[in-house]
């Protein structure tokens, strides 16, 4: 049954339950900057817990640190630096991946940079394997693509 | 990584990539080319483009003028591939990754984006003389911002101005004076304008009915403002007193086509311009919306301290005010000037209503001193005054600021000492 969402959300917390099964406490105000999850308390109501099917354990604790700090309006670049600095490549794909799917804007802004930034002076084989891409070019094609663009591959380490 | 992990992880989404890749710069993007079919001309969607010092690693070559071939070539090759929308278009290419033999090159890519309706243009490169906008830039109506810096501007007869132009800005760029009222009245959605010491005249006119943020920068002799309702916040720096005329309509000209001023900073000589004439006790009308003051003066020159009081008197609704010491390049500074505390620093009619206050570059003298005394007298609500003083200062000054009673109970001042590093 839908219920009015309360008018004063100041010190409310909102219940998520993770993909597998974990549940963390969020403030609403919190809430409200993933419209996925705002869109859940819409149609469910905020005293249910709010089922996250695609967000699991790992990563959702990491978004929730990152929207405390922003309802204080404390995000600075030396906090954001300092947030994906541990994160290895894959990790904060992870994350990225659920900040879309939550609807996180400012979370998915910030880690998109981030992701494009750590893939400057990759190699094509790693991207490829980043995004799963499968290559579909034959050798000569490949090698012909190169050349065009060839200003593009200076200075890049490729794997062997 | 578990399986589910790994399924997760191994498609992303059409609308992700783009976002990523709008992230990457030119060079990085252009290798996703060659990742496979589908990718091969994702890069080349990408609707804001920046050609700058990134696309040419200094590491890769040490001659200039490869540098310089490969720049073209890149800037050539993108703009040729490009399909889609193109939205921005930035070349920042500093002294030298272009030259004079370029120039051609250039109107060719002018030309060619033209045909492309882009909204965005910054030609931020410096060639040996400005560069020549070419005609047909004028006509490329798509235009919501352009940022041109060193260049020359000379539209065609027919040009009526850029109809959806929201943002300029023109810096070290030659132009006549009627060239540049054209283009600021015939863009009548003009919402922001920054000039920085523009070449060819002097008289800056700025007719602009949706205009809300002005900067003027440079040694221009006059400046006024006609029809600018909505002007909010004003920026003037006026680098040179050697240009000024002594006007006594230059006050009154400039506040009386500014009645919802919030923000105004008026920067190195501009105060004696708009000052030229005998100091009122207060303007005519006052400038009920202005909440932010920042002021150069030199508080040796008694005239411009009462040009300050004349301008604070005037804001009612003043909240945040900074003002800076400009030193002078004569050596009057050092002979202090005597005056009687009530002459200058007469009590307000009204006692300000000031919240912030910063007060910079200044070396302790008597002048600068009971400036600050006056303020924390008359600043009832006032919460925080930043002192930050010029090198080389003794902490006499500090002593004296804790020594001056303020009126406001909550007053906190801070002096900050500058880092000799």
């Amino acid at each position: 049954m839908a219920q009015e969402a309360s008018s004063s959300t100041s010190s409310k917390t909102i219940s998520l339950k993770t993909g597998d099964g974990e549940i963390f406490e969020i403030e609403a105000s919190a809430a409200k900057q993933m419209k996925t999850v705002q869109r859940l308390i819409d149609d469910l109501g905020d005293d249910i817990t709010i089922p996250l099917h695609n967000v699991f354990s790992k990563e959702l604790p990491k978004i929730i640190e990152y929207y405390k700090k922003d309802i204080t309006g404390e995000i600075t670049k030396d906090f954001e630096a300092e947030f994906v600095k541990d994160l290895n490549d894959d990790e904060v794909k992870v994350l990225f991946l659920a900040a879309n799917y939550l609807d996180a804007n400012k979370l998915f802004e910030f880690l998109s940079q981030n992701i494009a930034d750590r893939l400057e002076s990759k190699s094509v084989e790693y991207v490829r394997k980043y995004f799963g891409v499968e290559n579909d070019f034959t050798p000569e094609e490949e090698s012909k693509l190169r050349e065009e663009r060839a200003w593009s591959f200076r200075g890049i380490k490729e794997d062997e | 990584m578990t399986d589910m992990e790994s399924d997760r992880i191994s498609c992303l989404p059409d609308h992700i990539i783009d976002q990523i890749l709008s992230h990457l710069p030119i060079k990085e993007a252009g290798r996703t080319s060659v990742l496979s079919h589908i990718w091969r001309n994702k890069w080349s969607t990408q609707p804001d483009l920046v050609f700058d010092r990134q696309c040419v690693p200094a590491a890769t070559s040490k001659d200039p003028s490869v540098s310089k071939i490969k720049f073209l070539r890149i800037i050539d090759d993108v703009l040729l591939l490009h399909s889609g929308p193109i939205n921005k278009v930035k070349i920042s290419a500093g002294y030298d990754l272009i030259d004079m033999n370029s120039v051609a090159d250039i109107d060719r890519w002018i030309l060619h984006l033209t045909k492309r309706s882009f909204k965005k243009l910054v030609l931020d490169f410096w060639l040996d003389e400005p560069y020549k906008i070419p005609c047909y830039l004028f006509s490329c109506q798509s235009l919501h911002r352009l940022e041109l810096y060193w260049c020359s501007l000379k539209p065609p007869t027919t040009f009526e101005g850029f109809r959806n132009l929201k943002s300029l800005h023109l810096e070290q760029v030659t132009m006549t004076q009627d060239a540049f009222e054209k283009l600021i009245s015939g863009s009548p959605l003009l919402e922001k304008l920054k000039v920085a010491y523009l070449y060819g005249f002097t008289q800056i006119n700025i007719h602009a009915p949706n205009i809300k943020c002005v900067q003027i920068i440079g040694k221009f002799e006059g400046i006024s403002f006609d029809n600018t309702p909505q002007l909010a916040k004003v920026l003037v720096e006026q680098t040179s007193q050697s240009r000024l005329h002594g006007c006594s309509s230059n006050l009154v000209n400039f506040f009386d086509h500014l009645p919802n001023i919030q923000v105004l900073l008026i920067h190195s000589y501009f105060i004696k311009y708009l000052f030229a004439d005998v100091v009122p006790v207060k303007l005519p009308t006052p400038c009920i919306n202005l909440t932010t003051l920042q002021i150069s003066i030199n508080f040796n020159n008694l005239k411009e301290i009462s040009a300050v009081l004349c301008l604070l008197n005037s804001s009612p609704n003043l909240q945040r005010f900074g003002i800076y010491a400009r030193l002078e390049e004569h050596a009057d500074h050092l002979s202090p000037v005597s005056y009687c505390w009530e002459d200058i620093f007469s009590e307000p009619v009204m006692p300000f209503k000031l919240q912030r206050v910063k007060i910079e570059d200044i070396s302790g003298t008597k002048c600068e001193l009971d400036f600050i005394r006056f303020i924390l007298l008359y600043s009832p609500v006032l919460e925080k005054m930043t002192v930050k003083p010029v090198l080389n200062v003794t902490s006499k000054l500090m002593t004296e600021l804790i020594r001056f009673r303020r009126v406001s109970g909550q007053v906190e001042v801070i002096y900050h000492v500058k880092d000799s590093s």
